[in-house]
């Protein structure tokens, strides 16, 4: 069984997977101009890994949507997690190539059901671990 | 018949014959588009196996790759990561695969593949506290026995991995339907 991709998906199918698609995930690179080509790329591939780990597991109730390259405000941030909900996705789960710096007025937890950060401290192995009981636990908390 | 009226007979016999007959410019271009044509297959022709080179290849059914040692298998299903070379068309690449692993009520050891028959995601063993011992899927909540029987919301049995056993290891290979010897 393919994963779902949203550049496959046309009204048609659409319409066959949403009711059994719940969960959007948006992709942050996090980019802000100053890295070089290969950080670039290396911030991409970062990503992709990322996604792998969280899409594989759990296809056909997650959708990754396209990427966000560049810098977002919170209030961006927040704004799109809101719309996507009206979409019909009940939880929003974003996946970072980068910490996130939390600012002092951080408070989308009620925008963002789960973040998924890289942390270059932990295996591949553990990071599948905390990604997939962090989505369970969502799913299982509704 | 007069001289007039054979002379035309005549010219239209020859004309009829030209008609029939190749022009010069025709057969330049049939020899000369032929003898290319031919060239150029020379040329093409024996890039076309590697052109389709994937399509050649006969599917590795008879691919086997150690995975875990008997003596751990218990009737309990364990579960074990394992990776093997994917070849997809031309891009080749290691994917990671998983097995749930048990040795059944007759000895038989059975290798389950944890992808979901609904939509394809990954069901895990025994982690429901209301449905113990069973395989739950947590995207729509489906449910299979120890064997892989599907109980609800999926319509099949989860697959199962062809088992070969040697000097003491577990080897798995290709994904297939499940047997349900049970």
């Amino acid at each position: 069984m393919e994963i779902l991709r949203f550049s496959d998906v046309d009204q048609k199918t659409w319409s066959q997977w949403q009711p059994f698609v719940d969960t959007a995930v948006v992709p942050l690179t996090g980019l802000d101009g100053t890295e070089t080509p290969w950080e670039m790329r290396q911030r991409l591939e970062i990503l992709r890994d990322l996604l792998d780990i969280t899409e594989q597991p759990f296809k056909g109730r997650v959708l990754v949507l396209p990427a966000v390259q560049y810098a977002f405000s919170e209030y961006q941030l927040k704004s799109m997690a809101k719309n996507l909900r009206h979409q019909g996705y009940h939880f929003i789960i974003t996946v970072a190539a980068w910490r996130r710096p939390a600012s002092p007025n951080y408070d989308d937890k009620k925008y963002i059901d789960f973040e998924i950060f890289y942390n270059q401290d932990t295996s591949e192995h553990e990071q599948q671990q905390v990604i997939r009981l962090g989505i369970e636990r969502i799913w299982q908390a509704k | 018949m007069n001289e007039h009226e054979t002379q035309q007979d005549s010219h239209d016999e020859e004309s009829g014959r030209r008609r029939k007959e190749m022009s010069r410019r025709q057969f330049l271009t049939y020899t000369l588009g032929g003898t290319g044509g031919f060239l150029a297959a020379g040329v093409v022709a024996p890039y076309i196996p590697f052109a389709i080179d994937p399509l050649l290849k006969a599917a590795g059914d008879s691919d086997f790759i150690r995975v875990a040692e008997e003596a751990e298998i218990t009737s309990e299903p364990k579960e074990f990561n394992f990776e093997f070379l994917r070849v997809d068309g031309w891009h080749e690449g290691m994917a990671t695969f998983t097995a749930w692993i048990r040795r059944n009520e007759t000895g038989e050891i059975i290798a389950l593949s944890p992808i979901c028959k609904h939509l394809g995601c990954t069901v895990n063993w025994d982690t429901q506290a209301a449905n113990p011992n069973e395989y739950f899927c947590p995207c729509h909540f489906a449910r299979y026995t120890i064997d892989g029987a599907h109980l609800t919301i999926a319509n099949l049995p989860l697959d199962e991995y062809d088992v070969m056993i040697e000097d003491g290891f577990i080897y798995l290979g290709r994904i297939v339907p499940n047997r349900l010897r049970g």
